[in-house]
């Protein structure tokens, strides 16, 4: 168990008392240099301070409230996440009055399974199947793509080889990159080239990546410093054909050669040699398929070729630690993540629960404050998603429909699950504007629009009211400078700066607005600073 | 945001609303006129993104019996071919009456090609690395654009220039945003971004310094009420307090960055609207489809821009999606190629319209008349032989439109492809065709009209030019 080592908060002027929890109270004198004593004061993961566990709660949930952070605070970050694997998994129904994306918004705000939820949203980010493409269908494709949800919060804690495999048998993502019906021959017998979309988006954006990586997140370059392709087109078209002849189940079994089934949502699809391409291809790592096999059988030596390439854990690992913690992760952090992806302590690849325990309780995610080597450059942009949900929870939001949050959340860039395609809202590569080194992703839906929406949506759920939301501004103190603290402390871990507590007093205490309108007013503004929105 | 950009409306004393902006405009307009040539036109460029791969193929059909029957060999006993009868008969420039037609929606599109001869059609075009030819490609010699059928990698080619970023090192900015960097002395003293953006490929816009404004589908770009005016002045002078400040975190100061430059622009612009709205006649012409709001709000814009704004110069960035057409290709493009011809068709009479009001100095605030080119980019062509699901599959070389008063229309461009699988313009044996016409030569033409001409701008905005001997097509009267 790694134990965290943080320098106590220097405040800069003499303000007393900047962290105090029910464990222990860093008290500080005013603006004296820490003593050799005060450096080595010690966070463990099982007393972690107040800012700790809140910014625990950022990264491995939709938000933190009071009662959640004085839990952490009680039973410890290791406890924390055991509660959490034990959790009883939500599930999405497919009822007629609320959408996927309503109850992703209601299951986010308010159900206990936070950190499977939290983790099945970054995987489906990752592997994604888009709603959009199922609006024609009867019930705009609620069934196909809440079967698809249920797969990644079913895995988030499991497999990721298991997640593969039944993510290539499931009849949404079958309709989505048309893996579905995708035939080798005509009903006349003559062959016919299949098609690449699910083979290339698998290797491309679910498994491998475009480039060959280092197990600390960095490319690999060849002699010339250029990047190498993981894999090639020919490497396509061989994944193509081996994963030919799948069709959605039906009681009566495989059609003919050549047909396809009726769109079902309800179970995995059924391989049919008739359609499939029996000869050996040539895979990845020089690995060739068996000749004659037929499609079930080379459907598993696909599965396992691509999970057991070495791409796949720092591929997924580092992705996780962008969409959990920071963007920007050190080397050393994606390599220690990278390494449990590899063997999780038992010789098991692959296994999600320990990986996003690595994750959570790395140096680097853990402590009061970013590692200071790291601190000019941590965190991540609130996603949209992530935006809302957070401000929510924290007034212990009641959410009975999330239609209007989902709309929101839309007109910010991020309706669930309806990204614009199988590249997801924004990719994890984009740059940060205005940097050639780091990384922003979720900066790639963050203009002059989505900023407005994000204004706007505060100033509809603080001074007036979102449809199928309740808040409780009442969590905030009545009195402009409890207001100040509160906002501090609970809102930012104790990181406003003296200019903004400066400028958001001024405001709450104007004469002008009336006295009641205070604390939605200090939560407008301190909401929509760079200090709220990059969750740090 | 730049922080001189920043410092200078904030000397105005503008927070981005009401009677400030509005001033400030207006003097903008003052200064313009003290500045501008006599007669120097209004100029827009509007590129139109068909996100997904648009399989041209089926835009653009050889007519001739000769012609149809290479087509018809390969796709008509598919369920993706266009029969001959149904082409829009094209009579292009130079070439034999009804030698093309165009895909039975486009009725309007091809009235306008061949009546007022102010339609172009720019014939397989796509991103090069440099000149290269069929013989390299079948010996594996030649330089290829990377990641070529790849979406992302082939729409953000197209938008950048930079057909292969590992060499490049990268690619971070647009052609169109590194355009704007270019041509925005020609919009001074305005701070104001040459480039609005409602949809596309994002990164087109993107430039060095320049920055589009990104507006939604109903225009509206403001910070809402909280239903009492004394919050919201509280509000909005507190919020512009926080934005002024500098922090410590990389992440929050590009995010300070985007907000703040946000607020500026955004009030500005809803003052030039409303001082100078689209007459309620022509708004009517615009279907009330995904590409119709977006031509319709551009038009907003373009009036507004050469108005209260008083821009000489505007990019503006549009996009249609559902061209990845793996599957049921013919039905999709019914859908998508009607909703083109009616919001292609009908931002082409409003900037008629709007320009013969004009000219009965009737649409106040501009004197000049508004030079407007439409152009559309894809990712990609699709394979000319079509695959097991009714539709086709990634490939290259695609062919463009372009529309507008200043276009040499009723004429083909470049080099239609030769449709034989496995021939001479093949990559492979599916019909993937080889560009003749680089992206780069395509959007240089744009670029030089719009007023990019010193050879020192063109370099940088089109690094992979330099190999190219011809740098620009013919499809544009200066």
């Amino acid at each position: 168990m790694q134990r965290n080592l943080h320098r106590l908060r220097t405040p800069v002027f003499g303000s007393l008392l900047l962290s105090c929890s029910l464990a222990a109270c860093e008290t500080t004198g005013p603006a004296e240099p820490p003593s050799a004593e005060d450096e080595a004061a010690i966070e463990t993961l099982a007393q972690p301070s107040k800012p700790n566990a809140i910014r625990f709660l950022e990264q491995s949930s939709f938000g933190p409230n009071a009662n959640r952070v004085a839990h952490v605070m009680s039973v410890g970050i290791d406890a924390a996440i055991e509660e959490q694997f034990a959790a009883r998994r939500t599930r999405y129904t497919i009822t007629s009055t609320h959408t996927l994306g309503a109850q992703f918004f209601e299951h986010a705000a308010m159900k206990p399974d936070q950190l499977r939820q939290r983790v099945a949203f970054a995987l489906s980010q990752i592997i994604v199947v888009s709603q959009n493409p199922f609006k024609g269908l009867d019930d705009r494709g609620q069934a196909a793509l809440a079967t698809y949800l249920d797969l990644l919060s079913k895995h988030a804690f499991g497999d990721f080889k298991t997640l593969i495999r039944e993510i290539t048998l499931n009849p949404a993502m079958g309709h989505f990159l048309d893996q579905a019906n995708n035939h080798a021959y005509r009903p006349n017998g003559d062959e016919i080239a299949p098609n690449e979309n699910y083979a290339r988006e698998l290797l491309q954006l679910f498994t491998l990546g475009l480039y060959l990586l280092n197990d600390d997140g960095t490319e690999k370059v060849d002699n010339d410093g250029k990047p190498k392709l993981s894999y090639t087109q020919e490497q396509v078209e061989a994944f193509a054909h081996t994963l030919t002849g799948w069709t959605y189940a039906a009681d009566g079994g495989c059609p003919a050669r050549g047909r396809s089934n009726p769109k079902e949502w309800t179970r995995p699809m059924i391989g049919c040699d008739e359609s499939h391409d029996r000869r050996s291809q040539l895979l990845l790592l020089e690995k060739r398929t068996r000749e004659g096999a037929g499609a079930a059988e080379h459907l598993e030596e696909a599965i396992e070729n691509i999970t057991s390439h070495p791409n796949v854990a720092p591929f997924i690992s580092k992705q996780l630690i962008q969409h959990l913690v920071t963007s920007n992760p050190s080397r050393a952090y994606v390599r220690r993540v990278t390494a449990v992806f590899r063997d999780d302590g038992t010789q098991r690849s692959g296994n999600l629960a320990a990986v996003v325990r690595a994750i959570l309780e790395d140096d680097e995610a853990r402590g009061a404050k970013p590692p200071r080597a790291q601190e000019s450059k941590f965190g991540h942009l609130r996603s949209p998603a992530l935006f809302i949900t957070h401000v929510v929870r924290r007034l212990n939001g009641r959410v009975t429909d999330g239609t209007a949050l989902d709309e929101w959340s839309a007109t910010m860039g991020q309706g669930v699950p309806r990204p614009p395609s199988v590249f997801s809202y924004y990719p994890p590569s984009h740059p940060l504007p205005g940097s050639e080194i780091l990384l922003g992703p979720e900066f790639a839906i963050m203009d002059t629009a989505t900023s407005f929406a994000r204004a706007n949506f505060l100033t509809r759920v603080l001074f007036k009211t979102v449809n199928g939301t309740e808040v409780d501004l009442q969590v905030l103190p009545a009195d402009p400078e409890g207001i100040i603290n509160w906002l501090d402390v609970e809102l930012l871990h104790g990181t406003m700066s003296t200019e903004s507590k400066m400028i958001v007093r001024a405001a709450i205490s104007d004469p002008s607005i009336p006295p009641e309108s205070a604390r939605a007013l200090g939560l407008y503004l301190t909401a929509l600073t760079p200090e709220f929105q990059v969750q740090r | 945001m730049n922080l001189s950009r920043r410092s200078f409306l904030k000397k105005s004393g503008i927070f981005g609303f009401g009677a400030a902006a509005a001033s400030i405009a207006q003097s903008s307009a003052l200064e313009k006129m003290a500045f501008a040539a006599p007669g120097d036109p209004y100029r827009a460029l509007v590129g139109v993104f068909l996100l997904g791969g648009n399989d041209a193929n089926n835009l653009l059909i050889p007519a001739t019996d000769d012609g149809y029957a290479k087509y018809s060999q390969v796709r008509n006993d598919t369920n993706i071919g266009i029969p001959q009868d149904d082409l829009v008969k094209l009579n292009p420039r130079n070439m034999p009456l009804a030698s093309f037609g165009l895909h039975p929606k486009l009725t309007e599109l091809g009235r306008i090609f061949n009546e007022d001869r102010k339609l172009a059609l720019v014939c397989n075009v796509g991103p090069l690395v440099e000149p290269t030819t069929i013989q390299q490609v079948r010996a594996g010699t030649a330089v290829l654009p990377d990641n070529l059928m790849s979406h992302p990698d082939q729409q953000d080619a197209w938008v950048s220039a930079i057909p292969d970023p590992f060499r490049e090192g990268g690619r971070f900015t647009g052609w169109g945003g590194r355009m704007a960097d270019k041509i925005r002395l020609l919009n001074d003293p305005s701070t104001y971004p040459v480039s609005t953006y409602f949809s596309g490929r994002s990164l087109f816009t993107v430039g060095q310094v320049e920055r589009a404004l990104v507006v939604p589908f109903d225009g509206k770009l403001e910070l809402a009420s909280s239903g009492k005016a004394s919050v919201n002045r509280v509000r909005d002078e507190a919020t512009q307090a926080l934005f002024d400040q500098t922090g410590t975190s990389e992440l929050g100061e590009a995010y300070r960055g985007v907000f703040g430059g946000a607020l500026a622009n955004a009030g500005a612009r809803k003052a030039a609207i409303a001082a100078n709205p689209l007459p309620p006649a022509i708004a009517e012409l615009f279907p009330p489809t995904t590409l119709g709001i977006q031509l319709l709000r551009i038009a907003e814009e373009i009036v507004a821009g050469a108005s209260g704004l008083a821009l000489s110069r505007q990019l503006f960035s549009a996009g249609l999606g559902g061209f990845d057409t793996h599957n049921d290709e013919l039905t999709a493009h019914d859908e998508l190629y009607g909703q083109i011809d009616a919001a292609f068709a009908a931002f082409y009479k409003a900037i008629a319209d709007l320009n013969e009001l004009i000219t009965r100095g009737q649409l106040p605030g501009i004197t000049r008349p508004l030079e407007v080119t439409l152009f559309t980019m894809s990712d990609f062509a699709r394979t000319f032989s079509p695959n097991s699901g009714g539709g086709t599959d990634h490939a290259w070389g695609s062919h463009m439109m372009v529309l507008g008063s200043r276009v040499r229309g009723g004429a083909l461009y470049g080099t239609f492809p030769d449709l034989e699988l496995g021939g001479d313009d093949d990559i492979g044996e599916e019909g993937r065709w080889l560009p003749s016409t680089s992206s780069d030569q395509y959007a240089n033409t744009l670029a030089a009209w719009f007023g990019i001409t010193d050879p020192n701008d063109v370099d940088a905005i089109f690094p992979k030019l330099e190999s190219f001997e011809v740098k620009t097509l013919n499809f544009m009267r200066p």
